[in-house]
């Protein structure tokens, strides 16, 4: 039986191009050059496409940049949850990144059909001079919600971080862990279409780990979400997602079967 | 309906027009003033009294140092109005320029997290800025007219001036904003920027007849102040307000060419820098 899913995402030949050390040229001439050339000539082009459709620098920045993602093609439907699975530093979070508009892609081009709550760099945005309540708010908003909502949300947000005795205390007076539950609670109770999860199981305890899990399958199977995980956890990331593409020093597999694509993935690495 | 969006390198095309956007974002906005104003008098006594205080304070400085001990023209106002008006607009410039400088800087947890018109934050920082000048007239309005009933301090304004006034506000305001977003932009890949920009208030706080009057400024040297986009508002605030000599009307043309490059510049380039800050912050 098909059924009609509707596209949420779709990634199309996706280039990051990233430079290696600093960013900053030695001295004020160069920089003032580098300035004037940028306004007056034509802007060249970085890369060129050979006749086997691989993508290559031209000559001159070729040793100085790097494929942070080179030629990614993805698209997810909704009601789908897909990891990505790599070693560190191949560019999971780098596509993640591009997804949510935090930055943007060097060639190529991402749509989206609807909203996106990335989850990315957990518990960076909580302030730690504001209570836990007025976090919520302050987070609920960042992430586009309506007061309205966030009001009816909040006792739920509450309820499953487990902080109900600490919620007008200063956040700077948490402890590490209910922090973090904090933020991820508040994320996980917006109403997106997508959710773009880095490293979110690594928060809590056991406890927590399983409510998270259980949370994120209701969303999949009841709300018809989204979910693109990164994680190393890969008990933890077998119970939740059903496909997986594998990308390795910017380069990313076909979309795969989980299992299909740990083998793929443990044959690499050894 | 949700809204389609393309997102390439050339920045994000979507259907939503900039009011919708607006409209969808401001509770964010106001999130973001309660913030600035919980962080900024969070575990303080007075809290936001030190609005008050500030000025109270800077003009009574000025009217010790510059009033009584240089001895400096105010043309014949009362000493302590000429240096509260002073005082109380500088501060508006000043303070809205400077909390922009390292906007990329200091949020960039909340930039690297999610995504939200990036234009948000320095908006709020100068709607914080204008709530705490708002705070300040009202002291100004207050000590004006202590200053009638005790000194017999005359002032007259009509509705023309009211006007004026407020267009020398939004002047103000959108001559420190563009310049905000132009040195935060610069900042955020050049941090040698916020270190010049201090040194660049100073130059400007004693460059523009905020602490003397405009008489005071000697034929030669007349050529610095035509440049200088603050010399016309700013005096012409203070003649309004107290009564001090009005500008001449050569002053007001390199602010109003200042103003029309900058506004559309530093909006133009704060689109390139959010769009790619990420790669070089």
């Amino acid at each position: 039986m098909t059924t009609y899913k509707k596209k949420l995402l779709e990634i199309k030949n996706v280039n990051k191009i990233y430079k290696f050390g600093t960013i900053n040229y030695s001295t004020l001439i160069d920089e003032i050059q580098e300035f004037f050339s940028n306004i007056f000539k034509k802007k060249k082009s970085y890369m060129t496409r050979s006749a086997d459709n691989n993508l290559y620098f031209n000559e001159k920045i070729a040793n100085k940049s790097f494929f942070a993602l080179k030629d990614i093609n993805l698209s997810v439907y909704e009601g789908q949850a897909i990891a990505i699975l790599g070693k560190n530093g191949s560019g999971k979070t780098t596509l993640l990144k591009c997804i949510s508009r935090i930055c943007f892609p060097s060639s190529g081009h991402i749509e989206v059909n609807g909203s996106i709550a990335p989850i990315l760099n957990i518990g960076s945005t909580i302030n730690p001079e504001l209570t836990g309540l007025e976090n919520i708010f302050f987070i609920g908003a960042m992430y586009g919600m309506k007061k309205k909502e966030i009001q009816i949300k909040q006792n739920q947000i509450i309820k499953f971080a487990e902080i109900e005795k600490f919620i007008d205390t200063p956040v700077k007076r948490y402890s590490t862990g209910m922090n973090a539950r904090l933020a991820l609670s508040i994320v996980i109770h917006l109403d997106v279409d997508i959710f773009l999860a880095d490293e979110v199981l690594t928060v809590g305890d056991q406890n927590f780990k399983m409510k998270c899990i259980k949370k994120f399958k209701e969303l999949l199977e009841n709300d018809k979400k989204s979910i693109i995980l990164v994680s190393h956890e890969i008990e933890l990331v077998k119970m939740i997602c059903t496909h997986a593409i594998v990308i390795i020093k910017g380069n990313s597999s076909k979309l795969m079967q989980i299992d299909e694509a740990y083998d793929y993935y443990n044959n690499l690495s050894n | 309906m949700k809204n389609k969006i393309i997102i390439s390198n050339k920045g994000v095309t979507s259907n939503e027009d900039k009011v919708s956007l607006f409209i969808k974002w401001r509770y964010f906005l106001t999130q973001l003033i309660i913030n600035k104003f919980k962080n900024f008098y969070k575990q303080t006594i007075l809290g936001p009294f030190w609005a008050i205080i500030n000025p109270i304070i800077f003009s009574g400085v000025f009217t010790v140092i510059f009033g009584k001990v240089a001895n400096l023209p105010t043309d014949g106002a009362p000493q302590f109005l000429f240096f509260f008006s002073s005082v109380i607009i500088w501060n508006l410039f000043r303070s809205s320029l400077s909390s922009n400088v390292d906007l990329f800087v200091s949020s960039l947890p909340i930039f690297k997290n999610s995504y939200f018109p990036r234009i948000l934050v320095p908006l709020a920082n100068l709607i914080e800025c204008l709530i705490i000048f708002s705070i300040q007239i009202f002291i100004f309005v207050f000590a004006i007219f202590f200053y009638k009933y005790k000194f017999n301090f005359t002032i007259s304004i009509d509705l023309i001036d009211f006007l004026k006034i407020f267009i020398i506000l939004f002047y103000i305001i959108i001559l420190s904003f563009s310049f905000g977003l132009i040195f935060s932009c610069l900042n955020s890949k050049y941090r040698d920027i916020q270190h010049m920009v201090n040194f660049g208030m100073q130059f400007l706080f004693y460059g523009t007849p905020i602490v003397y009057s405009i008489s005071m400024i000697p034929e030669n040297y007349k050529f610095f102040f035509l440049v200088n986009p603050l010399v016309y508002p700013i005096t012409l605030f203070k003649s309004i307000t107290i009564g001090s000599q009005p500008p001449e009307i050569d002053y007001i043309y390199s602010s109003i060419i200042i103003l029309v490059l900058a506004l559309p510049i530093s909006l133009k380039f704060f689109s390139y820098v959010e769009r790619h800050f990420d790669d070089y912050i």
